[in-house]
């Protein structure tokens, strides 16, 4: 059982086979285990952008986007600072029809934020959007009744401030002179 | 490193006017071309018969030279690369082809040696149905490459090709791998080549900011008692004439690792030899006793600093390293200069004052006399008993004045070759360092001979690592090519037996090696040679070798149990290096 807690990366990459291979072997070779990934396109032309949810130091978790930034087809991973991230993953739950009948069950799930998004003979559909943490809080909520099914997308990551990796990853899109001297003082390791 | 040929280009360009259509494999055969590729390895096979079909038709543009196991194909693509700066190319079918890559492949990753491998997949609707020498290759060598990418469609090939070179040799360089389905091969595209300039998201590191230049070269220029230690970013970048006028006028010494070897004169007043396990005693000790460490393309591997968290720990450090995931992976420097090693030195320069350092120079030369007296005499000049690997090296390396290509393989002879060789110009040494490949090489030295014919190639292999890619004798067979073999035969796996002897107690579990005479193996290749069992025969078949104009084996009887001193034990700090058995 782990007691360091969750980090988020994200890695920003093109859209190509292989990227996921050599992403998450980044994470195997140091027999670290992924808690939660998450893929998709980007606003960024044909930018896709991976959230990796790990359960690592900072520092080590810096080492592993360096990694990653070195492989060919990967523009860009940063770590997010978790006091000013913005996490949320969503989450569907299914259970028995019946439940609707016992009010038990509505008041069970008042407090937690859940929403009924279908409801039909085979069951009810429950959709919750919040943290980790928040899920975990409805499926204690909802033990006295039987769960027929669930899924959640794993940790979706947000920074709250200016987003250094994504201006970065916007200016790989304009073609760079590498000859220069890097006077911009924003270079963070050279 | 070999950029594509204008002329050429524009030649197969209009070739590609006239007959638009071509299949995939010629299409590859057409790429190799324009990338100034006229020379590559490989073994056939089912799902790569197309593109050897296409090289039969152009075999006086491209030589193929056959290996005969594709481990041989690639360390020889290996050699060449690294003897001749240019990207080493090795060709390989499906399935079991594909995976005896992976060894040279890991090796070529671990010392960032730029090769392209092509290698045949089964036809792209067999994909994913364990089709006869079908294997997921994409996924197996994806730790181990810089790059990778299946090929399904033959249109597809050329810009691939392309992508393929820019990467092996743009930045840190390293291996790549096509995995070119057969039916790609077989099927027909219009060809055009347009050679890759920039693949986004690979970013070449430019030079540090100024501010950080003048921040490093003001350490360097206060510094009381600084070294340098140079790693194989200054032979990749060719920054060797900037290293030697950096280290001349501030008078900082400079140790190398083992892929430094040839990074400075081994002979320069200011040269203090390898640090390492097995490096020089000096350097390893003063590396805890320098106020100012720079270093200088390496990345602090485990077998240089023992344990990181004492290395240098007195110390300030400026780390120029091209990688920007290398700076502070082990060691955090206090400046770190994120550049190509020769561009950053260059800039340096101007900044830097003369200095001398007499005195913290001469605080080296008590330790130098110790080690010489208890170490190097003793492997150098013994009196009696049977040749030492080090009086063999040290006279190959005067024989040839420092200047011949030593490629070595890996284990005692290895570290040998590296103490007491003496390197005197850029591309003097081949090793297989970050990886330890026993096999590397015979096979690399064909690849080095071949790349570079003019040099005197000399590959220094223990009897263990000869056995393990013999069967490449067969391409000096169809080559010629005049690599001299000097194998120094203890018949042990030495090193590992000497840390049998030094740390288990003396069990020799599985080191002694039945050796079959080598020189008889050879001599079926096609090669001659000879044995040379005793220290009054050395000299004349070191003559002998170095006369014939052909490749040459010697089988060189060395005392059996000899260890190489002196060693920091595995994970101890350089500073409690051992001279001797304790």
């Amino acid at each position: 059982m782990t007691t360091i807690p969750p980090l988020c990366l994200s890695v920003y990459s093109e859209n190509q086979v292989g990227v996921l291979s050599r992403l998450t072997a980044a994470f195997t070779r140091r027999n670290i285990n992924i808690e939660s990934l998450v893929v998709s396109s980007s606003d960024l032309d044909g930018v896709h952008r991976f959230t990796v949810q790990v359960c690592i130091p900072f520092a080590k978790a810096q080492r592993i986007a360096l990694h990653l930034e070195r492989q060919i087809d990967i523009l860009a991973a940063e770590v997010h600072v978790p006091e000013r991230t913005w996490i949320r993953e969503l989450g569907l739950y299914r259970l028995p029809a019946s439940v609707t009948d016992d009010p038990a069950f509505s008041a069970a799930i008042a407090p937690t934020g859940a929403r009924l998004v279908h409801q039909d003979q085979m069951g009810v559909l429950l959709e919750l959007t919040d943290t980790p943490a928040a899920h975990f809080v409805l499926q204690q909520a909802l033990r006295p009744w039987p769960l027929l099914d669930m899924a959640r997308t794993g940790a979706l990551a947000l920074d709250l401030q200016a987003n250094r990796v994504r201006a970065a990853v916007r200016e790989m899109l304009v073609p760079s002179n590498p000859a220069q001297f890097d006077d911009s003082g924003g270079a963070a390791v050279g | 490193m070999n950029a594509p040929t204008s002329g050429l280009l524009a030649e197969l360009s209009a070739a590609a006017t006239i007959s638009p259509r071509i299949s995939g494999a010629e299409a590859i055969v057409r790429g190799l071309l324009a990338e100034g590729v006229d020379l590559c390895f490989g073994y056939p096979g089912g799902a790569i018969m197309p593109l050897y079909d296409a090289l039969f038709g152009f075999s006086e543009q491209l030589q193929h030279v056959l290996s005969r196991h594709e481990q041989g194909a690639i360390h020889a693509a290996q050699g060449y690369a690294r003897a001749t700066g240019r990207v080493g190319v090795a060709i390989a079918t499906s399935g079991p082809g594909a995976t005896n890559l992976v060894t040279g492949l890991a090796d070529a990753f671990a010392d960032s040696t730029p090769v392209v491998c092509i290698v045949g997949q089964v036809p792209s609707h067999l994909l994913g149905t364990d089709a006869f020498q079908e294997t997921d290759v994409i996924n197996i060598t994806s730790p181990i490459t810089k790059w990778n990418t299946q090929v399904t469609r033959a249109q597809d090939i050329p810009a691939a090709i392309a992508k393929a070179f820019y990467v092996a040799r743009s930045g840190r360089p390293g291996p790549v791998l096509l995995d070119i389905t057969k039916d790609a091969q077989q099927a027909f595209c219009a060809f055009t080549y347009q050679p890759c300039t920039a693949v986004r998201g690979h970013v070449i590191p430019g030079l540090p900011s100024r501010a950080r230049l003048a921040e490093a070269a003001g350490m360097i220029n206060r510094a009381h008692r600084p070294m340098i230690i140079a790693g194989q970013g200054v032979v990749l970048s060719g920054g060797h004439a900037a290293l030697l006028q950096l280290a001349e006028r501030t008078g900082v010494p400079v140790a190398w690792t083992l892929l430094g070897l040839d990074a400075f004169p081994s002979t320069h007043p200011l040269s203090l030899g390898m640090v390492g396990m097995h490096g020089r005693y000096a350097p390893n000790l003063k590396t805890a006793e320098c106020d100012l460490l720079i270093a200088i393309g390496m990345r602090f591997d485990d077998r240089v600093t023992g344990d990181a968290s004492q290395f240098a720990k007195q110390a300030r450090i400026i780390h120029i390293e091209r990688d920007p995931a290398e700076l502070g992976k082990i060691i955090q420097p206090t400046v770190p200069l994120l550049g190509d090693a020769r561009g950053v030195l260059e800039a340096l320069l101007p900044m830097l004052e003369a200095r001398d350092h007499a005195a913290w120079r001469a605080s080296f030369y008590a330790l130098d006399a110790l080690e010489e007296d208890r170490v190097i005499q003793r492997d150098l000049r013994p009196q009696t008993g049977q040749l030492r690997m080090g009086e063999v090296v040290r006279a190959l390396s005067d024989e040839t004045a420092g200047r011949a290509l030593i490629v070595t393989d890996v284990g005692q002879h290895q570290m040998a070759a590296a103490r007491y060789c003496r390197f005197e110009a850029p591309t003097t040494s081949i090793t297989s360092g970050g990886l330890g490949t026993m096999g590397f090489a015979l096979p690399a030295a064909i690849g080095a001979k071949l790349g570079a014919p003019e040099r005197t190639v000399i590959a220094i292999i223990g009897d263990g690592g000869f056995q393990m890619n013999q069967q490449e004798l067969g391409m000096l067979l169809d080559t010629g090519a005049a690599v001299k073999i000097v194998i120094l035969n203890n018949q042990f796996l030495g090193m590992v037996r000497q840390w049998q002897a030094l740390f288990y107690e003396s069990r020799y579990a599985q080191t002694e090696m039945r050796n079959p005479d080598f020189v008889r193996l050879a001599g079926a290749y096609g090669v001659p040679g000879l044995c040379v069992p005793t220290r009054e025969d050395l000299p004349g078949a070191i003559a002998a070798m170095l006369a014939c104009p052909g490749p040459f084996l010697l089988d060189v009887r060395v005392e059996r149990e000899a260890n190489v001193f002196p060693m920091v034990p595995a994970g101890a700090a350089t500073a409690s290096m051992l001279l001797e058995a304790p």
